[in-house]
């Protein structure tokens, strides 16, 4: 009998536990992941919250108005210009959550007035009106217009453009676009939030992740001497890695590999090192994470659609930046940012700060680091070789004067598309203009004669 | 003895039942109340005194007719008070028809309890109950209810009454498992154990089957106290679910992998047949709720297809939010731990067992359905004890509570026996 009791005391005490255990890992569910859920677009909840509350304006960080209700109808009323308006159109979304995870739909509670005390819901009650809080956004309303006029207007991709020391976003659109203030019916390619949602790979751009993890994995790679005759052949199937063009870089330092985007010396790099040290400094930028902002949703980026490990081509290719990888364009504006802020990756945010009706700040900004993408003095050396893109390499009509910018172009090979994508990304050195920034044009060609001129354009804008 | 005698006296003196008794009669009260200044009808009007009148009237009267733990009956009765109102907050009429479930588990308490107390020779009860117990697990197999589609084919319907055997079962698999594992008979237990398992497998009801594997892994280990048993047991089980893996691979393991990849992600499943539309729902009622909860009535959990049967408590926690959930769910761990109380003072193995076992029912139950709905673990259908609606759930789960009570009132027999033996027969209670 002794020994039973022994025992009864020890499964009734694991089996009070067991009850408890659930709804110990709800309440990290809801930490975790709770605003992500509410906000969802199925969530029909949110309907009902809309029509008893008047939601609350939505400024940019300089004051402009950029959505606000009318009291009578309840209906939302967006920016006077439209320029403004198209180019805010994905971080805004619509009321009617046209957008997944747009700032209508994922600040839900701060608008619709979820964040109220019991104290202020009865106040507002009182009063006889509901109404939610003011949101003021971290986006340059007069930047992302600016980059509404000068984006290829027929053509698909994003630009965002961000803080690197704080995290801020100055700018995230995406096209094509729409106008929420006209557009009756928004089709599912209009609402693609293309800086947060669109995986793809990001050719050459991907160079920094493999030039990174070739500076950390093996030492006196700098001073080797590569050759490069067009491309590389694989195996009996000989798949083969080509340059752009096919171009012969004939022997050349891992400088100028990078300067003038060399596949074959890439593919080589990354054959050297082998899956497993690219796969692990690709996980130091973030990519394989789960990533749960605060403020914004964002697809978690892939190495590989395979758990296995990548040989022979598969892998050369994805040193290069092809094969499998999908980054969505404000990870890697995430990138670059981390090597422009001596290896740090900051939070990508997008709320600078919510007050409530009475006046009272129920949020204010404070930046937070990320993650640690790579050691300080190696993101030094990689903006020497990003610096020297713009200067003399693929990103020479990036060049604005007065700043000193780093770069790196891409230009990736999409099957199913004629052209190639043009990507651009890159940051200001100088401390007055702490931006880095991101630019993707779909179908249109090479990145340093189509993305890097319009990111020129931007820093210019930045720098008046 | 002594101590525990005093303790239960002095807990009946200070009047810590009625304490409890009048605190779960102000909830139901407050929640019929608020229900009634949504929607004021008559209906709601004669909840809101006959709902607190009738628990004054159980947890006042029944202890006088059969002396049973009144903390423990308190824990239920708040249970299904709550169970109750969240019924008729979706739907007056099930709340109505879940009294009348509540009322028939009343009764299944009373007899469970009764026949504990009463039968004194289990020997001649327990090849009955063993063929009795298999005769109803195999129903489902001759009248079989509704299609064969991808869930559990555990139902069997008479006409209009339809009624899910395997939770009847329950109380008659508990006396058996007590009744040899007292006696040690270890390897017939197993036996057994795996004959109730496979009859369930068989019926595609998994979520059962877990709650009587657990169950039997807890009181197995109770009684050898061997925890190489228990390791071999698990080893063993998984031996059998890989050769099973290999003969329904594309058959019947196909629901399996189709429930792991709604619990991995149901967003992404979210469109397809059998997908993760249940979980999404689910998951956004959670976080509707929040902390603290959008307030009873208010709430939209009604979104869930199952919302007042196995995702009832998506809806406890829609609507009072997770702060009160957590409480409720330490009421259920505050019920094990009385149980398990009324297991220690028993004096024979068999009724410790038999007061252990039905804790572990309903704890394994419990965690099954409560971390399948948080997304803790894959979501199997099993009904949430005293919460869901429907008869059948009701039944099992109040008579395997009146099983502990029974033990309970033998502990308190035994224990004034004791005292009018020790004091010499003078002074009768």
């Amino acid at each position: 009998m002794k020994q039973l009791r022994h025992a009864i005391r020890i499964c009734a005490v694991l089996l009070a536990v067991m009850m408890v255990l659930p709804m110990l890992y709800g309440g990290y569910s809801l930490i975790r992941y709770g605003t992500r859920w509410r906000t969802s677009e199925y969530n029909t909840y949110l309907t009902g919250m809309k029509s008893d509350v008047i939601a609350g304006n939505i400024y940019d960080r300089s004051g402009v108005l950029l959505a606000s209700t009318d009291p009578e109808t309840h209906s939302r009323v967006y920016a006077g210009d439209e320029t403004l308006r198209r180019a805010m159109a994905h971080v805004l979304g619509n009321a009617r959550g046209a957008v997944k995870n747009a700032v209508e739909t994922f600040f839900a509670d701060y608008l619709y007035g979820g964040k109220m005390s019991f104290i202020e819901r009865f106040n507002q009650t009182m009063r006889g009106e509901l109404r939610g809080d003011d949101l003021v956004l971290t986006l340059d309303g007069g930047l992302s217009a600016y980059i509404e006029s000068i984006f290829p207007q027929d053509k698909n991709g994003a630009v965002v453009v961000m803080n690197y020391r704080t995290g801020e976003i100055y700018a995230m659109n995406s096209y094509p676009t729409f106008d929420p203030a006209s557009a009756a019916y928004v089709n599912i390619n209009q609402s693609l939030n293309r800086a947060t949602r669109w995986l793809s790979a990001p050719g050459s751009a991907f160079k920094i992740v493999t030039l990174a993890a070739a500076l950390q994995n093996m030492p006196g790679v700098e001073e080797r001497t590569f050759t490069c005759t067009g491309g590389l052949s694989f195996g009996e199937h000989q798949r083969t890695v080509r340059d752009y063009g096919g171009t012969a870089h004939g022997s050349l330092s891992l400088r100028k590999a990078f300067i003038r985007s060399c596949n074959s010396t890439f593919a080589t790099l990354a054959g050297e090192m082998g899956d497993s040290a690219l796969r692990r400094t690709a996980e130091s930028f973030g990519i394989g994470d789960d990533f749960t902002f605060r403020d914004l949703v964002v697809e978690n980026s892939a190495f590989s659609l395979s758990e296995r490990e990548l040989l022979g081509a598969d892998l050369a290719w994805t040193g290069a930046g092809q094969h499998q990888l999908g980054i969505t364009p404000l990870h890697m504006c995430m990138i670059a940012a981390a090597v422009a802020n001596d290896g740090v990756m900051m939070e990508p945010r997008l709320l600078l700060s919510a007050t409530s009706p009475m006046g009272v700040q129920r949020l204010t900004f404070e930046a937070a680091a990320y993650r640690t993408a790579l050691p300080a003095s190696v993101a030094q050396t990689i903006r020497g070789y990003m610096r020297d893109v713009v200067q003399s390499g693929t990103g020479r009509s990036a060049r604005v004067s007065g700043l000193s910018i780093c770069a790196k172009t891409g230009t990736a090979e999409i099957d199913t598309q004629e052209n190639d994508n043009a990507w651009f990304v890159g940051f200001a050195e100088d401390g007055a203009v702490p931006v880095a920034v991101c630019v993707v044009v779909a179908d249109s060609g090479a990145g340093g004669s189509v993305a890097a001129p319009i990111a020129q354009k931007i820093f210019t804008y930045m720098n008046r | 003895m002594n101590i525990a005698l005093k303790a239960q006296k002095n807990g009946r003196r200070s009047g810590q039942g009625s304490l409890i008794t009048g605190t779960v009669m102000l909830f139901a009260f407050c929640g019929f109340l608020l229900l009634m200044l949504q929607k004021p009808t008559l209906l709601t009007g004669v909840m809101l005194l006959a709902v607190p009148l009738v628990l004054w009237l159980v947890e006042r009267v029944l202890p006088r007719l059969f002396a049973m733990d009144r903390l423990l009956l308190s824990l239920i009765d708040f249970l299904c008070a709550l169970g109750v109102l969240m019924q008729y907050r979706f739907s007056p009429a099930r709340g109505l028809n879940q009294c009348i479930n509540y009322g028939a588990g009343l009764v299944a308490m009373i007899g469970c309890a009764l026949a504990v107390r009463a039968v004194r020779n289990w020997r001649l009860l327990i090849w009955p109950m063993i063929a009795a117990g298999c005769g109803l697990l195999a129903l489902p197999f001759v009248f079989r209810a509704g299609s064969a589609g991808l869930g559990a084919t555990a139902w069997v319907s008479f006409g209009s009454f339809r009624m899910q055997p395997s939770e009847i079962v329950k109380i008659l698999y508990l006396f058996v498992l007590a009744y040899f594992l007292s006696r040690r008979r270890v390897l017939f237990s197993l036996i057994y154990i795996g004959g109730m398992l496979a009859f369930l497998v068989a019926q595609r009801d998994l979520g059962t089957a877990a709650i009587y594997g657990g169950t039997a892994l807890v009181m197995l280990y109770a009684a050898t106290s061997s925890l190489l048993l228990i390791l071999s047991i698990l080893g063993a089980g998984m031996g059998a679910v890989a050769v099973l893996y290999m003969l329904f691979k594309d058959s019947f393991f196909l629901t399996v992998q189709n429930r792991i990849r709604n619990w991995i992600d149901p967003f992404a499943t979210y469109d397809q047949l059998g997908g993760g539309y249940q979980m999404v729902h689910a998951l956004i009622a959670m976080a509707n709720g929040g902390w603290w909860g959008t307030g009873l009535g208010l709430g939209n959990a009604n979104t869930i297809p199952e919302y007042s049967t196995d995702f009832i408590f998506s809806a406890v926690m829609n609507e009072f939010g997770l702060v009160f959930s957590f409480v409720v769910l330490a009421i259920y761990a505050l019920i094990v731990l009385r149980s398990a109380d009324i297991a220690l003072r028993s004096t024979s193995a068999f009724h410790a067992l038999l007061a252990l076992g039905g804790a572990a029912l309903l704890a394994v139950q419990t965690f099954i359905i409560i971390g399948g709905i948080t997304k803790m673990i894959p979501m199997t259908g099993v009904t949430v004890p005293f919460l869901s609606y429907g008869g059948t759930s009701l039944v099992s789960c109040m008579g395997i509570m009146g099983v502990v009570q029974g033990v309970a009132n033998r502990n308190e027999r035994i224990l004034r026996e004791d005292r009018m033996l020790a004091e010499g027969g003078e002074e009768a209670p």
